[in-house]
């Protein structure tokens, strides 16, 4: 029961309410500008700074509003567009066709023109804009050393306002030669040394693009108590890496085609997320057992892979593994298991191979002459080398996988079957993929148990650039067998570098040879999967 | 103001709270909920009373804000959900509708929500044109044709030929 004067109370408000609609109706007034300021510099900060400066048009009470936004988004996509509508197909301006001579030069004059533009524009925005404090800034676009002097002083006042987010991507969108390092903006190490109060309130440092050496990571790090998030990529400077916890709040880091770099160390951090992409590197990760996602890219992925699974590194919570790497079409992907082994919780694995020799060359009788030659090896009881080859029979392959084939994988099964009688366990352990040419015939049970155990967690699996190769159908192979709750499969036959402008770039070749990939997926993948596998192709 | 009858059933739920909109609707929320909203937390901490009357925010409002601190109060839900959550939460909302919610979360202070509608309002004044930016939010052009006409010149570098979309 409510009092009398609450029931007034009541009545009181919704004829205000009521009184108040009524009005809005009427009037009509400014449905959006009733809000307070304060909201909409909120809503303004949310745009990208181009964006949330046209609104000075809308009426006078917008002139200057932008003026205050904490956000500073320089995002230069739009003129970055301009330099490239040039050409008849701006969307895949990267492809690898040479261009004219004359299309060339004026991409090359539309850049400077639009560097020009886009440095003026930065540098009015900032003698316009009045807020105090400043939560994010955010660069975007083809920028190097030339501009140095303008960039350091944007950094400078974003600095001087309790910066929050740096974001520092002088892409190299748009230019169709790579940027050597002498030409990148570097870093002002300078601003280091003035005081260290400033970045008090760093909690996103990513610079792509920028000379940065591993002493001013560490820096901030040291610094920043509340950095969480370090992205460094295409820095020339960073040679070497060592960060050594506690550092309560950093949780992420991104380290990416530093071509310079030769060791990065990390030890005791609670970091989720890590990356790196790269060369070969002296790597040591130790105590990281908060790690959840990993990504390791690059060229000898395999050995750094080998090298942390020797350390016995064990990454108890990872949940997610990213295997970007460069292969030949016949090199064994098995070594890759190494590191889903050392994560016994893993639940999402995904390859991403990127094949440096064409598809169409696959030389056929080269295979047969190793796999004959092994054959005899393997006869003589060398099981070392049989574990160094364990891709051994699915070679067969291309000489089609039907009634042919059987009779070579029927005689390693054979084989096979001594070896472990004579109580070569290790071997067949070393050698997953086993078993499951073995099934067939009914030897897959007795083996299961021991694998089994491998990844017990390992839900979804996803298979990039997939082109149907003896290496990946034999590593999904050995997935699936060694794997008790894997329910998803993914194949992607695309190569996924995308662009700025979000289009794939396609050339002819790889046209065909995603759809031959489409076919060989369907046709063979298709047929091993059991029925608790969702076999997924785009 | 509540009477003695009802202060038995609430002493009780010790830890449910009530709320009045303006159109005198009352809500019963469990008080992990109400604090997640900064302002509900002080009045909290300030007055013994179990009810609070928000004079300016309407029942429409109320019951959408309510909707969504309860769900983030809910521990058993991922944060992962409680982000689609949030996406449901603002998607296909009509501009009034969110204009009030963001009012709503200002005077409530829910920094969170206020930041997934703010986000929401932006998204939808992306890509357009001025004149559509004041068609549809019903904004009043103060500003004679000469004055546009020298700011678009004085801005002209914020300007040039931008495509946008007039839909």
């Amino acid at each position: 029961m409510v009092s009398s004067v609450a029931k007034r109370q009541k009545e009181i408000c919704r004829e205000r309410s009521m009184a108040k609609r009524e009005i809005d109706d009427k009037c009509s007034i400014d449905r959006i500008s009733m809000l307070p300021d304060k909201i909409l510099v909120i809503i303004l900060s949310l745009l990208t700074v181009e964006e949330a400066t046209k609104t000075s048009m809308l009426s006078h009470r917008w002139r200057y509003l932008w003026t205050f936004i904490p956000r500073l988004d320089f995002d230069g996509t739009s003129f970055l567009w301009k330099v490239v509508s040039v050409l008849k197909t701006p969307d895949i301006i990267l492809v690898i066709e040479p261009l004219d001579h004359s299309v060339v030069k004026s991409l090359d004059t539309g850049l400077d023109e639009q560097r020009r533009n886009y440095v003026g524009w930065v540098d009015k925005i900032i003698a316009l804009h009045k807020g105090s404090s400043i939560e994010e800034l955010r660069v975007f676009f083809n920028l190097t050393k030339t501009h140095q002097k303008h960039i350091d002083k944007w950094l400078k006042y974003a600095l001087d306002r309790n910066l929050r987010r740096l974001e520092l991507n002088l892409t190299n969108e748009s230019c169709r030669i790579s940027r050597p390092y002498h030409e990148c903006y570097t870093f002002p190490y300078r601003l280091l040394g003035d005081d260290s109060i400033k970045f008090k309130s760093l909690e996103k440092l990513l610079l792509h693009y920028v000379n940065v050496n591993g002493e001013t990571v560490e820096f901030f790090l040291r610094n920043c108590p509340l950095l969480e998030h370090v992205s460094i990529s295409q820095s020339g400077d960073l040679s070497t890496l060592k960060i050594v916890g506690p550092f309560p709040s950093f949780k992420r880091l991104e380290i990416s085609l530093c071509h310079q770099l030769e060791s990065v160390e990390i030890r005791d951090l609670d970091i989720v997320n890590l990356k790196y992409e790269g060369k070969m590197i002296h790597f040591i990760l130790e105590d990281v057992l908060s790690l959840v996602e990993l990504y390791i890219g690059g060229v000898l992925t395999y050995s750094m892979e080998t090298e942390l699974f020797y350390k016995s590194v064990k990454l108890i919570n990872l949940k997610e593994l990213v295997l970007k790497f460069t292969v030949a079409s016949h090199d064994s992907w098995l070594p890759l298991t190494n590191l889903i082994r050392a994560s016994p919780y893993l639940q999402k694995l995904v390859l991403k191979p990127w094949y440096y020799q064409a598809f169409g060359e696959r030389k056929f009788e080269k295979t047969e002459r190793s796999y004959q030659h092994l054959k005899e090896v393997k006869l003589e009881g060398y099981t070392d080398l049989i574990r160094a080859s364990p891709y051994l029979p699915l070679h067969c392959q291309p000489f089609g996988f039907g009634e042919r084939n059987f009779e070579k994988t029927e005689r390693s099964y054979q084989h096979l079957k001594e070896v472990k009688s004579e109580g070569y366990t290790d071997l067949i352990r070393a050698s997953p993929y086993l078993p499951l040419h073995c099934q067939p015939f009914g030897f897959g049970e007795r083996n299961s148990e021991k694998t089994e155990r491998s990844y017990r967690h390992l839900k979804e699996v996803k298979s990039e650039g997939y082109r149907g190769a003896t290496s990946e159908v034999e590593l999904i192979m050995h997935l699936l067998h060694c794997s008790t709750s894997l329910a998803k499969i993914l194949v992607d036959p695309c190569v996924a570098e995308k662009s700025m402008f979000n289009t794939k770039i396609h050339i002819n070749q790889t046209i065909k040879d995603e759809n031959n990939a489409r076919t060989h997926a369907n046709q063979q993948l298709r047929k091993m999967m059991s029925p608790r596998i969702n076999l997924e192709i785009l | 103001m509540v009477t003695t009858d009802e202060k038995g059933p609430l002493t009780a739920k010790k830890k449910s709270v009530i709320i009045r909109s303006c159109d005198g609707d009352e809500f019963l929320v469990s008080e992990s909920a109400a604090v997640l909203s900064t302002s509900l937390k002080k009045i909290l901490e300030e007055k013994e009373d179990r009810l609070i009357h928000l004079s300016d925010i309407d029942n429409k409002t109320l019951a959408m804000v309510i909707a969504y601190l309860s769900t983030h109060a809910d521990d058993g839900l991922s944060d992962d959900l409680k982000r689609s959550f949030d996406q449901e939460f603002v998607s296909g909302k009509e501009f009034d509708v969110l204009k009030y919610l963001v009012l709503a979360t200002d005077t409530l202070q829910v920094t969170c929500l206020c930041y997934t509608v703010a986000k929401k309002m932006a998204d939808i004044m992306k890509n357009k044109l001025v004149e559509w930016v004041r068609r549809e939010f019903d904004i009043q052009n103060d500003y004679t044709p000469e004055a546009e006409a020298e700011i678009r010149r004085l801005d002209a570098w914020a300007w040039d030929d931008r495509q946008l979309e007039d839909d």
